[in-house]
């Protein structure tokens, strides 16, 4: 808890499985995330596409479903998932990943670090 | 712009341009599947690729068939398309279904670049479920004609997916071809216009 890279997000009881939600801390937003295996994942809530807000997307299969041309994002990996898999080489190498933030749970609360890119 | 559609679906508090722009999205999608499913039909040949075909061209065919559904209701609201074609294609509300880098030149597809071929139209049939997937969920219980046209449209895509899928070896859609190509069993209640 001294490391001050860590920032206390949000309370773990408050993310429920297969919920998004979005916080501000220290006036930055970050997107949470628990899958419905439990993960938590804080990412930013900016689609690296056309800066859609993510957290209006809906989870599929470990993914986040940018609400506006339907990217899909890996919340393990921050990889672009779809279209990545089906674009020519040329245009997938150009789709950016999702910014994820290394995430942990202590003392009841979820914390992400804000500087570092998982 | 039907003025008292308009406003009940205002009152029943949607958010009718977000809706609008929703629908102008996958109208967009619908418009610019058409096109590519028409090269990933062409590009449909040889011993493997015939068989794939005559699918591609039923689910091309319904994908225009869709366009032709979600226009009158954009325009009924107040919303219109874009005037500029490229702007449509900007808007779309899912990626453009390339062919894929194994099938430029012409060539058959098969093996691998069949499999290319088949994850590029399932692909798309995804993401068409879960854009229709969110327009239900945003008009239901609200907007009853919109829901009614993009549930239509949802049916008709699930079962796209369910028969590339089945081609990829994920298991039987269960269905059967389509009587004539392109018959859009659920949606052809919501072209006004003739469609032959």
């Amino acid at each position: 808890m001294s490391d001050p890279l860590w920032q206390q997000a949000l309370l773990d009881q408050d993310l429920k499985s297969g919920q998004v939600v979005k916080v501000s801390v220290a006036g930055m937003k970050i997107m949470l995330v628990r899958l419905e295996d439990g993960t938590v994942t804080a990412a930013s809530p900016i689609c690296p596409h056309q800066g859609e807000d993510l957290t209006a997307g809906k989870l599929y299969m470990g993914a986040i479903d940018c609400p506006r041309h339907h990217y899909l994002y890996d919340l393990h990996t921050g990889e672009n998932r779809y279209p990545r898999n089906v674009f020519p080489v040329d245009l997938a190498v150009r789709l950016a990943p999702l910014r994820l933030y290394p995430t942990k749970i202590e003392d009841g609360w979820i914390w992400f670090q804000a500087s570092r890119k998982r | 712009m039907g003025r008292v559609a308009r406003e009940v679906v205002e009152k029943s508090g949607i958010n009718l341009e977000q809706l609008i722009k929703k629908l102008v999205a996958a109208a967009g999608a619908e418009f610019t599947t058409f096109y590519y499913y028409t090269i990933l039909r062409v590009a449909a040949i040889g011993m493997d690729g015939e068989g794939l075909k005559e699918i591609i061209e039923d689910a091309r065919i319904e994908d225009r068939n869709h366009f032709e559904a979600l226009v009158p209701r954009i325009y009924e609201l107040g919303g219109e398309l874009p005037r500029d074609i490229r702007g449509f294609a900007d808007v779309a509300g899912c990626p453009d279904a390339y062919l894929p880098d194994s099938l430029k030149g012409g060539k058959s597809p098969s093996g691998a670049s069949l499999k290319d071929l088949l994850t590029v139209l399932v692909e798309a049939e995804r993401c068409a479920i879960r854009c229709y997937t969110d327009i239900c969920q945003f008009t239901q219980g609200k907007d009853p004609r919109t829901y009614a046209i993009s549930a239509a449209i949802l049916n008709e895509e699930i079962e796209h997916e369910a028969w590339f899928s089945e081609f990829l070896g994920e298991g039987p859609s269960g269905h059967f071809r389509r009587g004539k190509p392109g018959a859009s069993p659920y949606v052809a209640p919501f072209m006004t216009a003739d469609h032959g």
